[in-house]
């Protein structure tokens, strides 16, 4: 298909535009080499080569970018879910610390109850409520991770 | 004469206590230094504030291009010379998929740090008010010691068991994207600066500079040779070098930020290879890992002093 337009890889653009730079680089010497000989509108004409040289190469450039990002797609996908997962292992960690805090509490309320104190009784409750209502708020925001009692069987597991 | 207490029994809590402590030797002994995770990804987070102005600076460096055009004098050419650069809008694009890209990596090394950081803190301050909590229930002085002992070593085998489960993910996490994690932190290298020494493969950033260095040099050197003497010319030789000097200091921000990111994929790499089966073993890791970091905050450091 000779007729159709291809894309240019990234090391083919780096050849072309340092063929570009290069030959911008050329007239810029030769500009200087020859300033007492050049005529102002010589030095304009060839100036106007010498922009349109770089220009080149800056389209080249641009070109060679945009390939070298396409290239990167499939592993930007990679490293999101792999953060995904750190992320998820985060909100396992949040959960199963907010299980442990409910069963400390109700070990208190155990205690108190074993005790035949009302009042101790009273501040036991209130602590298991408390820790409850803690885990309530956390899960709402983690809602994504496991249940606690999922994640205190990962904490097993190591 | 000496009395010999072998075989008598400790107290209960004392005996707790011992175990605790035993017990956390042996789990701890040989473990990862989750420190060093952390480390790391401050370290990556440092790269945060500098990569958008060498990214703004893709079009920046389009945009000053366009200034080195040197007009004879009269009424302005027609039709006017061209531009050096017209796909401003493209390199502008080009800047923020850069900062886009890095972010996606920045966001990874800010989830490890985070998930080696994350501890089992709310339980341990519920653990602490157990004390208080039994001496309310009415439990006897012996027994309320035992409680506060059995609680606080509850609170040591969860924040290990936590621990262990951190690894472990950590562990995994680091395995599975080593291999992105290289080419990515590689290619944004590549975007910004090739590597110094090798053959250069792809455009780049100090491509861009290079194209502008150029034009900075055609721009004064073919007036100043016409009139190498005048007081002008001195004006405008130190207009030149001020601008070279500006020029340089974005090449060695391009190089900073180059160093900085191929220190990360090392680093990642070391990490990788050091816990591959699960299996951390903290003086390998603080070897290979410590001298990276060091490395990579002297590059973070240079790269902040050379955009001011």
């Amino acid at each position: 298909m000779p007729d159709q337009t291809q894309t240019l890889t990234a090391s083919q653009a780096q050849d072309l535009a340092q063929s570009f730079h290069d030959m911008a680089a050329a007239i810029g010497q030769y500009r200087l080499a020859q300033v007492a000989v050049l005529t102002d509108t010589q030095q304009l004409q060839l100036q106007n080569l010498q922009l349109q040289c770089i220009q080149y190469s800056n389209s080249f450039i641009s070109a060679g970018l945009f390939a070298a990002q396409a290239n990167l797609t499939a592993t930007l996908t990679s490293i999101k879910q792999a953060t995904t997962q750190a992320n998820q292992a985060i909100a396992t960690i949040t959960n199963v610390d907010k299980a442990l805090q409910i069963a400390t509490a109700a070990a208190v309320l155990g205690a108190s109850i074993a005790s035949m104190n009302p009042s101790a009784v009273g501040s036991g409750l209130e602590g298991l409520v408390k820790a409850i209502a803690g885990s309530a708020t956390a899960s709402g925001s983690t809602s994504s991770a496991g249940t606690p009692s999922t994640g205190t069987s990962n904490t097993g597991t190591s | 004469m000496q009395r010999h207490r072998l075989f008598v029994r400790e107290p209960f809590t004392r005996q707790l206590g011992a175990r605790a402590i035993f017990l956390l030797t042996v789990l701890l002994a040989g473990c990862v230094d989750l420190d060093q995770v952390t480390a790391l990804a401050k370290v990556a987070d440092g790269a945060k504030a500098s990569l958008p102005v060498i990214a703004a600076d893709f079009k920046g460096s389009c945009d000053r291009q366009n200034l080195y055009v040197h007009l004879p004098p009269g009424p302005p050419p027609v039709p006017p010379p061209p531009k050096a650069c017209v796909n401003g809008d493209d390199f502008e694009k080009l800047g923020n998929n850069l900062i886009t890209e890095q972010n996606v990596l920045l966001d990874y090394f800010d989830a490890l740090g985070k998930l080696a950081s994350s501890s089992s803190a709310g339980f341990q301050k519920s653990v602490g008010t157990l004390s208080a909590s039994f001496k309310d229930a009415g439990l006897s002085a012996a027994q309320q010691t035992m409680a506060t002992s059995a609680g606080n070593l509850a609170a040591a085998i969860s924040d290990m068991a936590l621990q262990g489960y951190r690894k472990k993910k950590i562990a995994d996490i680091v395995g599975k994207a080593d291999k992105d994690v290289t080419i990515l932190a590689n290619g944004l290298a590549d975007q910004v600066a090739p590597a110094a020494g090798t053959a250069v493969s792809a455009t780049s950033y100090v491509s861009l500079l290079s194209n502008e260095g150029l034009l900075i040099d055609s721009y004064y050197a073919v007036p100043l040779a016409k009139d190498p003497n005048s007081l002008a010319a001195i004006l405008v030789n130190r207009q030149w070098q001020d601008d070279v000097n500006q020029l340089n200091a974005r090449m060695n921000a391009a190089q900073a930020y180059r160093k900085l990111m191929v220190s990360l994929a090392a680093a990642h790499w070391k990490l990788a290879s050091d816990t591959k089966g699960g299996h951390f073993d903290i003086k390998t890791l603080g070897k290979d890992l410590g001298p990276d970091v060091v490395q990579i905050e002297e590059a973070v450091a240079a790269l902040q002093k050379d955009l001011r």
